[in-house]
């Protein structure tokens, strides 16, 4: 089977978050005090994996890909970096969600702003 | 940027997976919510960059084929989408359409650009149902991802403007025997020589003229006293006599008969405005005079009937009304004098056959009778004797009764300097299609008769009044026999 006739067949988006995801879960399942050191490593080298091919397959350009996989190991090291220094799991999960929110709304933004998509200000 | 529900279905999963890390305590959990919202970003961002790359790369364009319409037409309007590169991201364009227009679905008026297609465009019929002026917005373009996260509309393409005119004559031919005039009214040239501003001839002094009308600088070349002499400018004083009745409104709705003679009827106020010549307006309908302005110079009594003008509007029948009379000059409708003078060319036969046609003539009284109660007749009868002095009379009618206008036309005639007449001929209104042209070029050649019968009248001219393609088209086919 062509990856073009398997993107056609397969939500291969859906289909690698899905396994992205049941992969992390069945990781916790397996390991109950949760994955450490080279385990760990692997694992996120594997979700990476997995959401790279996914997008190769769906024809996605490969700097898209570059950036997705160099995105998603800067917010792992960020990520890992923050659980080191941080006590609080639920501030670092904040810290994580809004600084990937303002990214988000940044490029949103500057979208708006580089298509000339934002109307004039209303002085008044 | 929008995101759509299966952004949020993503999003949704790396959310649970966070919340699971936050109350397990489980990092690992993290690390997947960190990768499904790298990918979300990632996205993001190649999306915007596909769309920048589209957006240069594409022109929307939407185009009519004219300018003007008239209210209630049909105009083809084309929208066409293309890209100098194929796109990575799905396009939907969509005509935008003024508030005032209408005739096609949502969907017909939409476009699918799929993302490796380069061009496409669609043409839908629009009617425009309010007169005024209109501008398109701009196409919208929906711009929408491959795998469906985000979307972006964008208002792309150029914004044409039409204007929606009311339906009124646009090409009127005013002409003779097919032959446009482009003059038929409004010399002014009397033939007389005396004061003015048009120079008309020099000539040597004369004992009694004044010293005043010395030109110096002939008297200086010639060596002899000359005295310049020019035209005198007389006054048109016109009146016009516009019919109203029903048979005027044959035509087209706003292309009717009554709207092209109006329409040379408002030119001939214009041009009398301009010289400034006293112009008066009578309206006749089936029940007899509607309107009355005595002719005046000042620019409120052109401005009074101009209004009246266009406000006049084909009455009903408000009497009986005899139907298209004669069916032609050579029909049976005559004079009169004619009835009179056949009489008594009667009056010594005792046959049977004498007898019985005596009958028949002895009705010229009652004729005469009858003549007075047609509306239009009785109009120039009665209007004519109100104004003093020798006054232009511009009848405006159509041909369907053309006994009583010939008699009209005669007694016009009598009664002023000069008449015009501009009809309407009902064989170029009744049928819009024109299917029948041979028919109707038959029935153009009997009006042509009539109107040259009306021409070769002393004093009075008499000219067609038609939409410009009809009558050429008319035409067209009478040559082609």
């Amino acid at each position: 089977m062509t990856p073009e006739v398997l993107s056609r067949r397969v939500d291969l988006t859906m289909t690698g978050v899905g396994v992205v995801a049941f992969g992390y879960l069945a990781a916790l399942v397996a390991v109950p005090s949760g994955p450490d050191g080279p385990v760990l490593l692997a694992l996120v080298a594997g979700a990476l994996v997995v959401l790279a091919g996914a997008e190769l397959i769906a024809g996605a350009p490969p700097r898209s890909v570059g950036l997705f996989a160099l995105l998603y190991a800067v917010l792992a090291a960020i990520s890992w970096g923050l659980l080191a220094v941080v006590d609080s799991f639920a501030t670092v999960t904040l810290l994580l969600a809004g600084g990937v929110a303002l990214l988000a709304y940044g490029l949103h933004r500057y979208e708006l702003v580089a298509l000339g998509l934002v109307g004039d200000v209303d002085e008044h | 940027m929008e995101v759509t529900r299966r952004f949020w279905t993503v999003a949704g999963v790396g959310a649970i997976l966070a919340a699971l890390a936050v109350v397990f305590a489980r990092p690992v959990l993290l690390y997947g919510a960190v990768g499904i919202a790298a990918l979300l970003v990632a996205r993001q961002y190649r999306f915007y960059r596909s769309l920048a790359a589209t957006d240069a790369a594409l022109t929307v364009e939407q185009s009519l084929p004219t300018q003007t319409v008239a209210r209630n037409e049909d105009v083809p309007v084309t929208l066409a989408a293309k890209l100098n590169v194929p796109s990575r991201v799905d396009l939907t364009v969509e005509l935008s359409l003024p508030l005032v227009a209408s005739g096609s679905t949502s969907s017909d008026r939409r476009l699918e650009l799929p993302a490796g297609e380069e061009a496409v465009s669609t043409t839908v019929p629009v009617t425009w149902s309010i007169v005024g002026r209109a501008t398109f917005d701009p196409a919208t373009v929906t711009a929408t991802d491959p795998d469906g996260l985000f979307r972006e509309r964008l208002s792309r393409g150029s914004t044409p403007t039409i204007t929606v005119e009311p339906r009124t004559p646009r090409s009127v031919h005013v002409g003779e025997g097919g032959d446009r005039v482009t003059a038929a009214y409004g010399g002014h040239r009397s033939d007389q020589v005396g004061s003015g501003t048009d120079p008309a001839e020099l000539r040597q002094y004369a004992p009694g003229d004044s010293v005043s009308d010395i030109d110096w600088k002939a008297t200086a070349r010639l060596d002899y006293p000359h005295v310049r002499e020019y035209e005198v400018e007389t006054d048109h004083r016109t009146l016009l006599v516009v019919d109203h009745r029903s048979p005027m409104g044959t035509g087209p709705p706003g292309e009717t008969k009554l709207d092209y003679l109006r329409t040379v009827a408002l030119a001939v106020v214009d041009n009398a405005a301009q010289v400034n010549d006293p112009v008066g307006l009578a309206t006749v309908d089936d029940g007899g005079t509607t309107g009355w302005e005595s002719p005046e110079t000042s620019p409120e009594a052109y401005d009074t009937v101009r209004d009246r003008l266009h406000e006049l509007r084909v009455t009903r029948d408000r009497r009986e009304h005899p139907t298209v009379s004669d069916g032609g000059a050579s029909s049976g409708g005559q004079s009169p004098a004619a009835a009179r003078r056949k009489e008594a060319r009667l009056s010594g036969d005792d046959s049977a056959y004498g007898q019985t046609l005596r009958s028949f003539y002895a009705d010229a009284e009652s004729y005469v009778q009858r003549m007075n109660d047609d509306p239009l007749f009785e109009t120039v009868r009665t209007r004519s004797k109100r104004i003093s002095g020798a006054t232009w009379t511009l009848l405006f009618t159509d041909d369907t009764d053309r006994t009583q206008l010939r008699e009209t036309v005669k007694f016009a005639r009598k009664e002023s300097a000069g008449v015009l007449v501009f009809l309407a001929p009902d064989a170029l209104f009744e049928r819009t299609s024109l299917a029948d042209l041979e028919r109707t070029y038959d029935e153009y050649v009997e009006f042509e008769e009539f109107r040259r019968e009306l021409s070769g009248l002393e004093g009075v001219t008499a000219f067609e009044v038609s939409p410009v393609d009809r009558i050429e088209a008319v035409l067209d086919a009478g040559r082609r026999r």
